[in-house]
C-alpha cells in the first residue's frame, strides 16, 4: 500500500507521457485524476496507521549502492512527518488535476501537461518519502528537473523560457551547496541514513554539525525562495495556474522546508545556524510583503505573499518550533492553492487578463469565486479560527516567548508583516472584486462563473481552509501532544510552547497585537482602494517621498537590477571570457591552429636568414662555431664558476655538480638555441 | 439565423447554483468564525485563559 502512494503517480505519468497518443485527452485525464485519487485515499490510511496510531513504516527495497564505506538502498520512511506533508501534497495535488481538466481543456498538449503534475507529484512523494538522503536528493532533482518544464509548459515564449531558466540555475545554485553538505555528512558520519547519521548528532563537533547545516540551509533557501534567493519566485508565473498552485502551495517551495525540519537533530545542535535562520525568514516574510504590497499582477501578488509565509516557516524552524513550521506549511498549502486556482478561475474568466488595475466589479459575475478568495484570504491573514490562525499566531507568539533578540526581532517583524498582508490581501480583493469597473464592457460581457471541475476544487480548498486548522491543532501543536514522536527532534531547552502559552497573558494587546496590524491593514486597503480609489493617487502626486517609496516597494527593492548588473551580467562575462579565453584560447593557442601559426613564423624567419650577403654568411659561422665551443665546454665552465665562487648562495641553486644537474644543461641549452633560432 | 444582434449590455450572471453555494459558503465560514468565538474568545482575548473550553461548555466551570 505504502509504495503505491508513490508508484501511482509515477504510473500516470509515464501513461500520459509515453502513451498519450494511445490513450488521448480523455483516457490521460481520467488515468492522471484517478491515480491521485487513489493515492490520497492511501495517504490518509497512512495518516491514521503512521500518523494517529503511532506505527512508522520502513521499506527497504533494494540495494543501490554497495561498497567498502558507503551503502545506499532504495528506502523509503513514512513516519509522522512524511505523512502529514504528504496529506497536503496528495490532496492539493489531486484537486489541481481535477482544476486543470476543465482549465486547459482548450490546450493541445494536454497529455504533455498532465504527465508533468503527476511526474512531479511523483518526484515530491520521493523527496519526502525517502529514508536517506540520498533517495530525497533524487525527488529534489527530480522536482527541479520537472518544475523547469512546467514553468516553461509555453516554449514559444520567452517570458516562460527566461522565468524556467532563472528557476533552474538559482535552484542548481542551491542543489550545490546542498550536495557539498551531503559529501560533508558522510564524511564526518560515514553514512546517509537519517537514523544512522541523527543518532550520532551528539557526539559530533557542533562546528561540524554547524558547517553541515549551513550548506544544508543553502539549498534549503533556494528552494523555499528564501532572501537572497528568491528572486525566481515571481518570474515563475508565466507557468499556467494550475502549475503555479501545484509547486508554489503544497510542493516545491515546501521541499526546503521540509529539508530543515527533517534535518532537526541537526540544527538543534547548531544554534548558530538556527539564529541565522530566523533573521532570514523573519526578514524574507517582511521584505516579501512590502514588495507584493504594490504589485498590479494578480499572481504576483499572491506569488510574494507565498514568499512571506515561507519566511514565517523559516522563522519558526529558526526558533525550534518544528512541529509549527509543519503546521503552518500544511495549511498554507491549503488556502495558497485555494488562492492560486481562485486567481486562475478570475483569469480564465476574464479574457486573461491579469493586471488587477484593469479589473473591478467582478462580486456581480463570480460570485462564488470572490467567496472562495475571501474564504483563503482571510485564513492567509489569520483571522481568529480560521486555518491560518491556528499556525500564524502561534509562530508569532512562540517568537515573542523566546525573550531573546532573535525572537523579538521576529516577533516585531512578523507582527507588521500580518498588517502588510491583510492589506495587500484585501487590495487584491478590492481591486479585483469591490471596487469600480476598471476593464472595458467587452471583457465583461463574457465573464462568467467556471464550471464544475473547477468548483468542486475551490469549494473543497475552502472548506479545508476554513475547517482544517480548528480539527488538527491539537493534533499537530498542542501542549502534551505527542503526535511526532521522534520524526522531529526538539531539543528540551527549546521548548516554549507553555511559555508561548502563558507569557502574554500579562500583556494582552501583545497578544492582539498582529490581529490589531491585520485590521488596520484590511481597513486601510477598502479605504484607499475600494471607497477612496483618487486618494492613493493624490498622496503619490502630490508627495515625491511617498511615490519613490512606492516606486522602490513595485520594484521589488530593485533587487532584480541588482542581481542584473552586478551578478547576471558579470556572471555572463566570466562565463564568456572562460569560454573563450580559457577553454576554446588554450585549444587554440595550443592546438593545431597554434602550432601551425608558429611553424609557419619559423619557416619565414628561417627564410629570412637567406639573405645572398657573404658577410652575414660569415657571421653564422662565426656564431655557430662560438655556440659549438660552449656545448662542447660547458661542463668544464659551469664546474669552474661553482667552485670559483665559493659562496653556496650565489650558485647554489643551479644543480651543476650533481647528476641531477644533466637536466637543467639541457633545458639551458634548449633556452639558448631557442634565442638563436628567435634572434634569426 | 438564431437571434440576430441586440443592443445593450447581456453579461453571463451567475445561476442560482453559484449564487447559493457563494452564499452558503460564506456563511459557513462567518458561523464558524462566530461561533468559536463565541466558544474561544474570552480565552483569545486574554480574560479566561486557564478555562478549558475544548468541550463546547461556554459557561465555564461551576465549581
Amino acid at each position: 500500500m505504502y509504495l503505491s502512494i508513490i508508484i501511482l503517480p509515477l504510473l500516470a505519468s509515464l501513461s500520459s507521457g509515453l502513451l498519450g497518443r494511445k490513450i488521448g485527452t480523455t483516457g490521460s485525464q481520467i488515468i492522471s485524476c484517478s491515480s491521485l485519487l487513489i493515492s490520497s485515499i492511501l495517504i490518509t490510511i497512512a495518516f491514521y496507521e503512521v500518523g494517529i496510531c503511532g506505527s512508522s513504516v520502513k521499506i527497504d527495497l533494494l540495494s543501490w549502492l554497495d561498497i567498502d564505506l558507503l551503502s545506499i538502498s532504495w528506502c523509503f520512511y513514512f513516519d509522522q512527518l512524511t505523512v502529514s506533508l504528504g496529506l497536503a501534497v496528495l490532496y492539493c495535488s489531486t484537486l489541481i488535476h481535477i482544476y486543470s481538466i476543465d482549465y486547459l481543456s482548450s490546450d493541445p498538449h494536454i497529455q504533455r501537461f498532465f504527465s508533468y503534475l503527476s511526474a512531479f507529484t511523483a518526484g515530491m512523494l520521493v523527496l519526502i518519502c525517502g529514508g536517506n538522503f540520498f533517495v530525497m536528493f533524487v525527488g529534489w532533482e527530480a522536482i527541479g528537473v520537472v518544475s523547469y518544464l512546467l514553468i516553461n509548459y509555453y516554449f514559444t515564449r520567452i517570458q516562460s523560457n527566461k522565468a524556467a531558466i532563472l528557476a533552474f540555475t538559482m535552484n542548481r545554485g542551491g542543489d550545490m551547496l546542498m550536495s557539498i553538505g551531503f559529501f560533508a555528512i558522510f564524511q564526518t558520519f560515514a553514512s546517509l541514513n537519517y537514523s544512522e547519521v541523527f543518532s550520532l548528532v551528539p557526539y559530533i563537533s557542533n562546528n561540524a554539525i554547524s558547517i553541515i547545516a549551513l550548506f544544508l540551509l543553502g539549498g534549503a533557501l533556494a528552494k523555499s525562495a528564501n532572501i537572497p534567493l528568491h528572486s525566481w519566485l515571481p518570474g515563475s508565473m508565466e507557468a499556467p495556474t494550475p502549475v503555479s498552485a501545484l509547486l508554489h502551495a503544497a510542493t516545491l517551495v515546501t521541499a526546503g522546508i521540509y529539508l530543515l525540519i527533517r534535518i532537526s537533530p541537526l540544527l538543534e545542535y547548531s544554534s548558530n545556524v538556527l539564529l541565522i535562520i530566523t533573521i532570514i525568514g523573519s526578514t524574507t516574510a517582511f521584505f516579501a510583503a512590502t514588495c507584493g504590497l504594490l504589485q498590479n499582477d494578480l499572481k504576483r501578488i499572491i506569488a510574494f505573499s507565498t514568499i512571506s509565509q515561507l519566511g514565517y516557516m523559516m522563522m519558526a524552524i529558526g526558533l525550534s518550533q518544528y512541529n509549527v513550521a509543519l503546521m503552518h506549511t500544511v495549511n498554507h498549502a491549503f488556502f495558497k492553492a485555494l488562492l492560486f486556482l481562485g486567481a486562475g478561475a478570475v483569469i480564465h474568466s476574464f479574457q486573461d487578463q491579469q493586471d488587477v488595475r484593469k479589473m473591478g466589479g467582478l462580486i456581480n459575475f463570480l460570485p462564488l469565486t470572490y467567496t472562495v478568495m475571501l474564504v483563503g484570504s482571510l485564513s492567509l491573514l489569520a483571522t481568529p479560527y480560521l486555518t491560518g490562525f491556528y499556525s500564524k499566531d502561534l509562530i508569532l507568539e512562540l517568537a515573542y516567548s523566546q525573550y531573546s533578540f532573535s525572537g523579538t526581532y521576529a516577533y516585531i517583524l512578523g507582527s507588521v508583516t500580518a498588517g502588510i498582508t491583510a492589506f495587500y490581501s484585501f487590495r487584491l480583493i478590492s481591486l479585483v472584486f469591490l471596487t469600480y469597473p476598471n476593464a472595458p464592457k467587452e471583457s465583461y460581457k463574457n465573464t462568467h462563473e467556471s464550471n464544475l471541475a473547477v468548483v468542486l476544487p475551490l469549494i473543497i480548498l475552502s472548506l479545508f481552509s476554513i475547517f482544517f486548522g480548528y480539527i488538527f491543532s491539537d493534533l499537530f501543536v498542542g501542549i502534551g501532544s505527542d503526535f511526532f514522536k521522534n520524526a522531529i527532534f526538539i531539543h528540551p531547552n527549546s521548548i516554549s510552547l507553555v511559555e508561548a502559552e502563558f507569557s502574554m497573558l500579562s500583556n494582552p494587546l501583545l497578544k492582539l497585537l498582529p490581529a490589531l496590524f491585520s485590521l488596520f491593514g484590511m481597513l486601510t486597503s477598502i479605504y484607499l482602494y475600494h471607497l477612496f480609489p483618487n486618494s492613493l493617487i493624490n498622496l503619490t502626486n502630490s508627495i515625491p517621498f511617498l511615490r519613490n517609496i512606492y516606486k522602490f516597494f513595485n520594484g521589488k527593492y530593485y533587487f532584480d537590477v541588482l542581481y542584473n548588473q552586478f551578478f547576471i551580467t558579470n556572471g555572463l562575462k566570466l562565463g564568456y571570457s572562460i569560454s573563450k579565453e580559457l577553454d576554446r584560447g588554450v585549444i587554440e593557442l595550443l592546438g593545431p591552429y597554434g602550432l601551425s601559426k608558429y611553424l609557419v613564423k619559423l619557416s619565414n624567419n628561417l627564410a629570412k636568414l637567406d639573405t645572398g650577403v657573404i658577410t652575414t654568411y660569415a657571421l653564422y659561422i662565426t656564431l655557430a662555431l662560438i655556440y659549438l665551443i660552449f656545448l662542447v665546454l660547458q661542463p668544464v665552465f659551469f664546474s669552474q664558476l661553482s667552485e670559483a665562487t665559493m659562496i653556496p648562495g650565489a650558485w647554489g641553486w643551479l644543480p651543476l655538480n650533481t647528476g641531477e644537474g644533466e637536466e637543467f644543461r639541457l633545458f639551458i641549452l634548449i633556452v639558448i638555441s631557442s634565442l638563436f633560432i628567435n634572434i634569426f | 439565423m438564431a437571434g440576430g444582434y441586440t443592443p445593450g449590455f447581456h453579461p453571463h450572471l451567475p445561476g442560482r447554483g453559484y449564487k447559493f453555494l457563494s452564499q452558503a459558503l460564506g456563511a459557513t465560514m462567518w458561523f464558524f468564525i462566530f461561533y468559536r468565538a463565541r466558544q474561544d474568545g474570552a480565552k483569545l482575548l486574554g480574560f479566561d485563559a486557564f478555562a478549558d473550553n475544548t468541550h463546547g461548555d461556554a459557561h465555564g466551570s461551576h465549581h
